[in-house]
């Protein structure tokens, strides 16, 4: 043959690797006999034609019938393992309830994580929206707010080309809506540019993108508002009214407004909040202070294009800001170039959408709720330590339980067991417990899922079912806890003479078990210090509920007049109230 | 007693043919001569091993020589199970021709 050609020695490999041991040398004899009496009889070329046939035939199957005897034997080995735990419950149990309980703890911050980290994303433009942010320095105050002015968009948009929408909210403090002989106080309505609905992915059920908020009057209600004011009737088209008629300055406020569209409710993991949209045009108060770089009521979105440098874009953005700012000043009698001067700052920032939710703990979010990172990298470490604790218990624990069958062992290495037999061995039995307590953490998670959605007051299951990942990364966390600590104790064990194990001597390991030692130490360190945190954590909320604040709170409800809302209706409401006890 | 595939009947037939000179070239080749196919290496030592396991064949190992590259060779006999095994088939597919001669569309009783 012609031994050196590559192919030839990729498939010699092939065929060596996938034939079985004991057929290597009576079926490699065979090719090669058959192999020079092909070249005899037709020629060099077309003996190696055929031997690279062969071999592309035989192969696949070979592979096949390996894995149907490796199938056997793991099955077999699934058999004893359940026999091994029906044997001896008790120690079966502990263990896998022990490692069942530290993944379901760690199923759960990842949960919980999850949620966390899921806000915003439903949007189409995620990655190109920014809020603005102000970055100021002024009168003994310093800091990063979420509030803008109202000229700030129009004039990013119309000054910078790489920002190629912006939309304003105006958040409209609580106030009372009238429908028929329905009002509520609201204070979820947001004033918003038309652009809102093209820059973020709230579905509009009902009406047209383009014409909703175009003009002063026009509010689009949420599923939720819709139902509360008009029940099962259409609200299209209907009048609702907002807060009182009245002026601002010589401009007017009609508080009529028409239902030009429904929007399905804000999701769960949105980080804007609201109930009512309006048209920002119907604001007297916004269109006035346009004329102001100091009035920072709105909240400013834009959308860069996907090549916008955001360090250039603020670095720019400091000379619009001289050019327009210091007349706004002056016009309140301050000095914007006193105030640069005295080493003060009034900058504007860009914040990504998408790192709002999680990175504003000093910013706030006037439309919304806010997380914390560092709460989840906090989370995310106990979760860590606890899968690690729950896996070195694992190990330790399994590692004792192979002793128990170090006769077996030795039986099994004097019948001819070779190393990775005895590892495929303790290798399956260890799947087998991790498994079960996989199913079991499962199990056990989904039992929390409604006492954690009370305790969080966060719909922790949803995502779930959105994150095609989830169920492999789970399952990938408890085969590889199975693996390693079914290696361990194979390693272990597979290193004794059979003759020692038989006759109940296990010497011929001088080592001091220090690793294992090692381990303990550290399991009970994180163990102790994660159960001292939580005692103290406890302990703390307790005194949070239970101290004395120098009332009752028993039993009271506190009745907010928000904006004095009641107006002169509050004496009288007071009065009725009082008529009214039966105490 | 269980009936065989009817790979397994073929190169039981072969080995018994054989009659003591089988190992795998001439195996292949009486069956590929036979039923005019290719046989590929798997294709027999495949159903040849799982037959050793349950039986039906014994192997022993000759001599090694220069053309099978010192490589030795494996020859296959069939035991008293593997021998039954055989006759069962053939009682079979005796059963199911029922004794016709001629072979047609129609079955002449």
């Amino acid at each position: 043959m012609n031994q050196n050609g590559l192919l030839h020695r990729m498939v010699r490999g092939m065929l060596r690797v996938s034939i079985p041991r004991d057929d290597r040398e009576a079926i490699l004899g065979d090719l090669e006999e058959s192999y020079r009496s092909q070249e005899a009889s037709f020629g060099r070329t077309t003996a190696q034609l055929w031997f690279i046939g062969q071999a592309v035939r035989s192969v696949p199957l070979f592979i096949f019938y390996s894995l149907q005897n490796g199938a056997i034997m793991i099955l077999n080995f699934i058999k004893l393992s359940f026999r091994g735990i029906v044997k001896r419950k008790g120690f079966a149990a502990i263990n896998i309830v022990g490692l069942a309980v530290g993944l379901a703890s760690a199923l759960i911050i990842f949960v919980y994580i999850q949620h966390e980290s899921s806000y915003d994303n439903f949007h189409r433009n995620s990655d190109s929206i920014y809020r603005v942010n102000w970055d100021y320095k002024w009168q003994g105050n310093e800091g990063i707010g979420s509030g803008t002015p109202p000229p700030l968009a129009n004039r990013l948009l119309s000054d910078y080309p790489q920002v190629e929408s912006a939309v304003r909210i105006f958040p409209v403090s609580a106030i009372v809506v009238r429908q028929t002989d329905r009002s509520f106080v609201e204070s979820r309505i947001w004033g918003v540019d038309s652009g809102f609905f093209e820059m973020f992915s709230f579905p509009l059920v009902e009406g047209d993108r383009q014409e909703v908020l175009s003009e002063p009057g026009q509010v689009v209600l949420t599923q939720r508002m819709a139902q509360k004011y008009f029940g099962t009737q259409s609200a299209l088209g209907s009048t609702v009214v907002i807060g009182e008629d009245r002026n601002f300055l010589g401009r007017a406020y009609a508080n009529e407004f028409t239902v030009t569209g429904i929007i399905s409710d804000p999701p769960e993991n949105s980080s804007l909040q609201f109930d009512m949209l309006t048209s920002m045009v119907s604001y007297p108060e916004v269109a006035f202070f346009d004329w102001s770089w100091v009035w920072m009521q709105l909240t400013t979105f834009v959308r860069l294009t996907p090549d916008a440098s955001v360090i250039d874009l603020e670095h720019d953005l400091t000379k619009t800001i001289a050019t327009y700012a210091p007349p706004a000043f002056d016009r309140i009698g301050f000095s914007f170039n006193e105030m640069i001067h005295s080493g003060g700052r009034w900058n504007f920032i860009f914040q990504p959408f998408s790192d709002v939710y999680l990175g504003s703990t000093e910013i706030g979010n006037r439309l919304g709720p806010l997380g914390n990172r560092s709460y989840l990298v906090i989370l995310g470490i106990i979760a860590t330590l606890l899968l690690a604790v729950a896996s070195i218990n694992f190990m330790n624990l399994s590692t004792a339980r192979s002793l128990n069958s170090a006769r077996e062992v030795g039986i099994r290495k004097v019948l001819g067991a070779t190393r990775r037999g005895l590892a495929a061995r303790f290798i399956t039995e260890s799947l087998i417990f991790s498994l079960l307590a996989l199913i079991l953490a499962i199990g056990l998670l989904a039992l929390a899922l409604d006492p954690l959605t009370k305790l969080s007051g966060k719909h922790l299951g949803s995502m779930l079912s959105q994150t095609p990942m989830f169920p492999v990364y789970i399952v990938a966390a408890a085969a590889i806890v199975g693996l390693v600590a079914g290696i361990y104790p194979s390693v272990y064990l597979s290193r004794f003479l059979p003759i020692s194990i038989l006759r109940h001597n296990l010497s011929g390991q001088g080592r001091r078990p220090a690793f294992r030692n090692y381990l303990v130490v550290a399991q009970f360190t994180i163990s102790v210090s994660l159960i001292i945190a939580t005692i103290v954590a406890s302990d703390q909320m307790d005194y949070l509920d239970h101290t004395d604040i120098g009332f009752d709170r028993a039993d009271v409800m506190v009745i907010s007049n928000q904006n004095h809302l009641l107006g002169d209706q509050a004496d009288t409401f007071v009065h009725t109230i009082k008529k009214k006890r039966t105490y | 007693m269980r009936r065989l595939s009817g790979n397994e009947e073929l190169i039981l037939l072969a080995i018994w043919r054989l009659q003591g000179d089988a190992y795998g070239v001439p195996i292949r080749n009486l069956l590929s001569d036979i039923t005019k196919e290719n046989w590929s290496i798997a294709g027999v030592y495949g159903p040849l091993k799982r037959m050793t396991k349950a039986g039906l064949v014994t192997a022993e190992t000759g001599a090694p020589t220069p053309e099978r590259g010192g490589k030795r060779k494996r020859f296959y006999r069939l035991t008293d199970s593997g021998l039954q095994h055989l006759s069962f088939a053939r009682e079979i597919r005796r059963r199911m021709w029922d004794g016709q001669r001629n072979v047609s569309l129609e079955v002449v009783r």
